[in-house]
């Protein structure tokens, strides 16, 4: 464990948290906005509706967006957004891939996608659009296209073949997409009259990539990854299909709904499910163990100087170790080198002054996960779980940039995906602190000058003032009968 | 790559033999040499390609002429030795240009460095610049004449312009554009904004990555699958992987053309290196490796991918797939995660690799067979042997009892070996405590220690999940943590 107190440039006690500078993190945002991004982004030229959803988001939620922007502005970054939409439904991720100007081009290298859907809906809701020119009918349409028969979704439509991963990341945008468009009701759409989505193949899907240790994974068998997992419990909110509230004291029935068996492919369908007294599959067969998993990607493992040498020395220090924080007692020593080792070492633990997230188990902490997995506890109902106030300093004095923004490890430079993640992190640990003195609806529904950022909606990853929207363009759209609302505090 | 081995440490004898040593008599031209000096460059690229094909030493002899090595690349990274420029029309070495050669040159190869892409298109592209000294603009006013940038194309002011790459006169355009008739027929489609104007997430594009872009755009516009559409989509790729149309485009032109997918094969092993985080370029490769129908040398080259990155998640899940396609079941697997657990006892994918093993075939018994769950539970107790503090093992562990529906008190035995409650002082694993508490909660009376261990964990073992423990020993109606100072924020 390297102390990099020379890298933090002003050291809080441990009892008060460092303030969050929303000055530069304003700043690093305008300039994202206003001015090209540098080359180094090339790589990402094809998430630039990604890019854009960070930029407009992170604004949004250091409540800097409207004093900053003229209404103009803001029409033409909705505009924008819209030059993106493709007709047939969807959205493209970037312009570099628009073909729409040739006659006769060939459409099919510029197919819809499915994050960049997911991105540029959510950004027209915090730009304040009424969605008017969302090709609505246009997208469920092309929604249920991107669906495989296993329930996982896909990227594009490329030539009639789903094209991309099977991984959940692909299963949460098209389940956000669905939500924006027409709420967690299930069926055809009633106003559109576009059947739904095969939500029982989804839900199953999901199941199937939980791990042995309790996490999820891309696919079944692949490693638990706590990007993955989020999407996957974040998915399950969206469809409706999560497990009863784990603190809620179900009653056995619920107990037998959240313990059911996987289905077998094939033998029972979404109609005779439903018939036999609308029992539907629920996600996560073992919800506790999902919340041990991840709880214990939480690590004082926050620099990649900590995560060496793993090799060769088989005690247990803390240089070695990933998740033990305390010296823990050797009862005897395999090496002469191990010995030397351990007796050369300080006897008590080291102050927990900075707390980070890892990815997988045995991995160094990294800015993002302190969202993925943040969000995802959120989720689970037991954000409690995570003691605020280290996570916060090592956000704020070890991957927070000079320059405002965050990097991935500290003393990266800031980027855009770990800037934007890093806020939304410290947004959701705001809820969390205040919701442990008060009460998590009195947290969720502080007056936002009394906070520091606004208040995020963990499925979403928006503000839940901009979530909050659906609301109205729900009832216009007249795909919300009041029960299905549940954002907006 | 294998073809040319040693190719580097030969480069720099082939030269020089042409140069120096003894003169020897000059030979008397034989009807082959008098056909070789008559036969057209068409004809002759043809010989030399079926003299490849069918011999391999006369293949290693070309690649040592004409492929040279890439600056800084340590030799591993091979690329076309001799490249002509359309404008001087002269042929140059890439390897022996140097700034001041020609002005066009070394900015090409600076953006080169470290990619793999070849440089024809761009070599065939020159920028024409404002050639200050021409009488041109003696009496120029920008005021009256307009500003000089926007004259590049009048007739009337060709004069005043240059080449920089040969510094050849701006009138001279026609005949160099002209002179490579492998894109003239090509109209670049540049990215267009929309009519948006304030378009988001802008990027400070090269000038490279615009101009390769723009003629990425027209082919896929047109739809070409051709051999010069298939060398610009390795350019493209080099510059933004992450490109989502652009692999599918190449694959379908790979196959259309009936390309050797050996020779794809290498690039993608130079492209996956050059890119480890990227996972379009895993797929592209389940694509070939599935045409091809063989895994030959797939294992050595995930090898040589998990010496740089052992935790690398798309290689660990690119060899699931390839264990699945190609039945390696029994093939060495179960010992590879032998040796990457020797090698990193911590290195959970490998875990996550041999829990897929040994549960992951259709149909199979996995750990449910008394036999290899007593083997795979001595695996797990060695590494704990050996590691302790180790999270991988404990998970294992957890996920063998599980998966045979066996209670989880099967491992008290092991738990109480690392973490007994009689020994408080020399607890030698968090984790074992975890798993005890976890333990004697299910036990008929066993609340109280099981509030023990979690005090245990919270206090001294792992505090950094303080408020987790606390959590825990909430939902056993046990109240607060003992001897624990601020559990909850």
């Amino acid at each position: 464990m390297s102390c990099t107190y020379s890298s933090a440039s002003v050291l809080s006690s441990p009892d008060t948290p460092p303030g969050l500078d929303k000055k530069r993190h304003t700043r690093y945002w305008l300039r994202c906005l206003r001015t090209h991004l540098p080359s180094a982004y090339i790589p990402n030229d094809s998430n630039r509706m990604t890019l854009a959803f960070f930029t407009i988001s992170a604004l949004d939620l250091l409540s800097s967006l409207v004093p900053n922007t003229t209404p103009e502005e803001r029409a033409a970054y909705i505009d924008w957004i819209y030059s993106c939409q493709i007709p047939s439904g969807g959205f493209r991720a970037s312009p570099s891939h628009d073909l729409s100007a040739v006659k006769d081009g060939s459409a099919q290298w510029d197919p819809a996608n499915v994050p960049a859907t997911y991105f540029a809906l959510a950004t027209l809701l915090i730009l304040g659009d009424d969605l008017n020119r969302v090709r609505r009918k246009e997208t469920l349409k092309w929604l249920r296209c991107m669906q495989r028969d296993d329930g996982s979704f896909g990227e594009t439509l490329v030539n009639g073949k789903i094209e991309g991963g099977m991984d959940t990341r692909f299963g949460y945008c098209a389940t956000c997409v669905r939500y924006i468009l027409r709420g967690k009701r299930e069926g055809p759409d009633p106003t559109s009259e576009e059947q739904d989505t095969d939500v029982d193949a989804l839900v199953e899907c999901l199941r199937k990539a939980e791990t042995y240790d309790g996490g999820m994974s891309e696919m079944p068998f692949h490693e638990a990854h706590a990007g993955f997992t989020y999407c996957a419990i974040a998915a399950l909110h969206f469809i409706d299909r999560f497990p009863w509230p784990i603190r809620s004291q179900p009653s056995e029935g619920q107990r037998a709904f959240n313990k059911m068996p996987l289905r077998k492919e094939g033998i029972v369908s979404t109609t005779s499910s439903e018939q036999q007294g609308g029992i539907k599959t629920r996600g996560l067969t073992s919800p506790d163990l999902t919340i041990h998993w991840l709880a214990s990607r939480l690590t004082a493992t926050i620099s990649s100087e900590d995560e060496e040498d793993t090799y060769a020395d088989e005690t247990d220090t803390p240089e070695t170790c990933h998740d033990a924080h305390s010296f823990v007692h050797t009862a005897n020593f395999p090496t002469s080198m191990g010995e030397t080792s351990e007796k050369s070492r300080p006897t008590s633990h080291f102050a927990l002054d900075w707390v980070g997230f890892n990815g997988r188990c045995n991995k160094v902490a990294d800015t993002c996960y302190a969202f993925w997995v943040g969000a995802g506890l959120t989720l689970m109902n037991a954000s409690r779980v995570i003691h605020p106030t280290p996570v916060r300093r090592y956000l704020l004095e070890q991957t927070a940039h000079i320059v405002g923004g965050f990097g991935k490890l500290p003393g990266d430079p800031p980027d855009v995906y770990h800037s934007y993640l890093g806020l939304a992190a410290l947004s959701l640990l705001e809820t969390a602190a205040q919701a442990a003195h008060e009460s998590p609806r009195e947290g969720r529904d502080k007056p936002v000058e009394e906070r520091e950022l606004k208040a995020l909606d963990a499925c979403m990853c928006v503000s839940i003032e901009a979530k909050s929207r659906l609301y109205a363009i729900w009832q216009r759209w007249g795909v919300h009968d009041g029960k299905d609302w549940d954002g907006g505090g | 790559m294998s073809d040319y081995s040693d190719a580097d440490s030969n480069a720099d004898s082939f030269e020089p033999r042409l140069t120096s040593g003894e003169p020897t008599p000059e030979p008397q031209p034989t009807r082959v040499d008098n056909a070789i000096a008559d036969a057209t460059i068409e004809r002759l690229k043809v010989a030399l390609k079926t003299v490849c094909q069918e011999n391999a030493q006369a293949k290693e002899i070309v690649s040592r002429i004409l492929l040279g090595t890439l600056p800084g690349s340590n030799g591993s990274l091979k690329r076309k030795r001799y490249e002509t420029c359309a404008h001087c029309e002269e042929e140059y070495s890439v390897e022996e240009n140097e700034k001041g050669d020609c002005v066009y040159h070394p900015g090409r190869l600076a953006v080169q460095y470290g990619c793999l892409s070849r440089v024809s298109l761009m070599s065939s592209i020159g920028r024409k610049r404002i050639d200050v000294g021409s009488d041109t603009w003696a009496d120029h006013d920008d005021e009256v004449h307009g500003d000089p940038e926007t004259l590049m194309d009048e007739p009337g002011f060709m004069e005043g312009f240059m080449w920089d790459c040969c510094r050849r006169n701006g009138r001279e355009e026609e005949d160099a554009s002209g002179s490579d008739p492998t894109w003239a027929d090509l109209t670049p489609l540049p990215t267009d904004e929309g009519s948006s104007t304030h378009p988001l997430a802008q990027i400070a594009y090269s000038p490279d990555y615009e101009e390769t872009m723009s003629y990425l755009r027209a082919l896929m516009a047109a739809n070409e699958l051709s051999p010069r559409a298939l060398e610009l989509t390795e350019d493209l790729i080099d510059m933004n992987p992450a490109h989502y149309t652009v692999w599918l485009y190449r694959s379908k032109i790979l196959f259309a053309l009936e390309s050797d997918l050996y020779e794809e094969l290498e690039w993608l092993n130079e492209t996956a290196l050059a890119h480890q985080k990227n996972y379009q370029i895993w797929h592209h490769r389940n694509l070939i490796i599935d045409k091809l129908g063989s895994c030959e040398g797939e294992a050595e080259f995930v090898g040589r991918m998990l010496e740089r990155d052992a935790k690398n998640y798309h290689v660990w899940s690119y060899r699931q797939w390839l264990v699945r396609r190609f039945n390696l079941w029994e093939a060495g697997e179960l010992e590879f995660t032998e040796k990457m657990l020797k090698e990193d006892v911590r290195n959970n994918s490998a875990w996550n690799h041999r829990w897929f093993v040994v549960n992951g075939k259709v149909a199979a018994m996995g750990v449910g067979d008394p036999k290899i769950r007593a083997r795979e539970i001595r695996v797990a107790e060695e590494a704990i042997k050996k590691v302790a503090q180790n999270q991988s093992p404990w998970n294992y562990l957890r996920g063998i009892v599980k998966r045979c529906g066996l209670p989880l008190a099967e491992l008290k035995g092991i738990a109480e070996q690392y973490a007994s409650l009689e020994h408080p002082h020399s607890v030698r694993s968090s984790f074992a405590l975890d798993l005890l508490a976890e333990i004697l909660a299910e036990e008929e009376g066993g609340k109280e220690q099981a509030g023990r261990a979690l005090d245990l964990l919270a206090t001294r073992y792992d505090p950094v999940r303080k408020n987790y423990w606390a959590y825990r020993k909430s939902q056993l109606g046990m109240g607060e943590l003992k001897q624990a100072v601020n559990v909850i924020a």
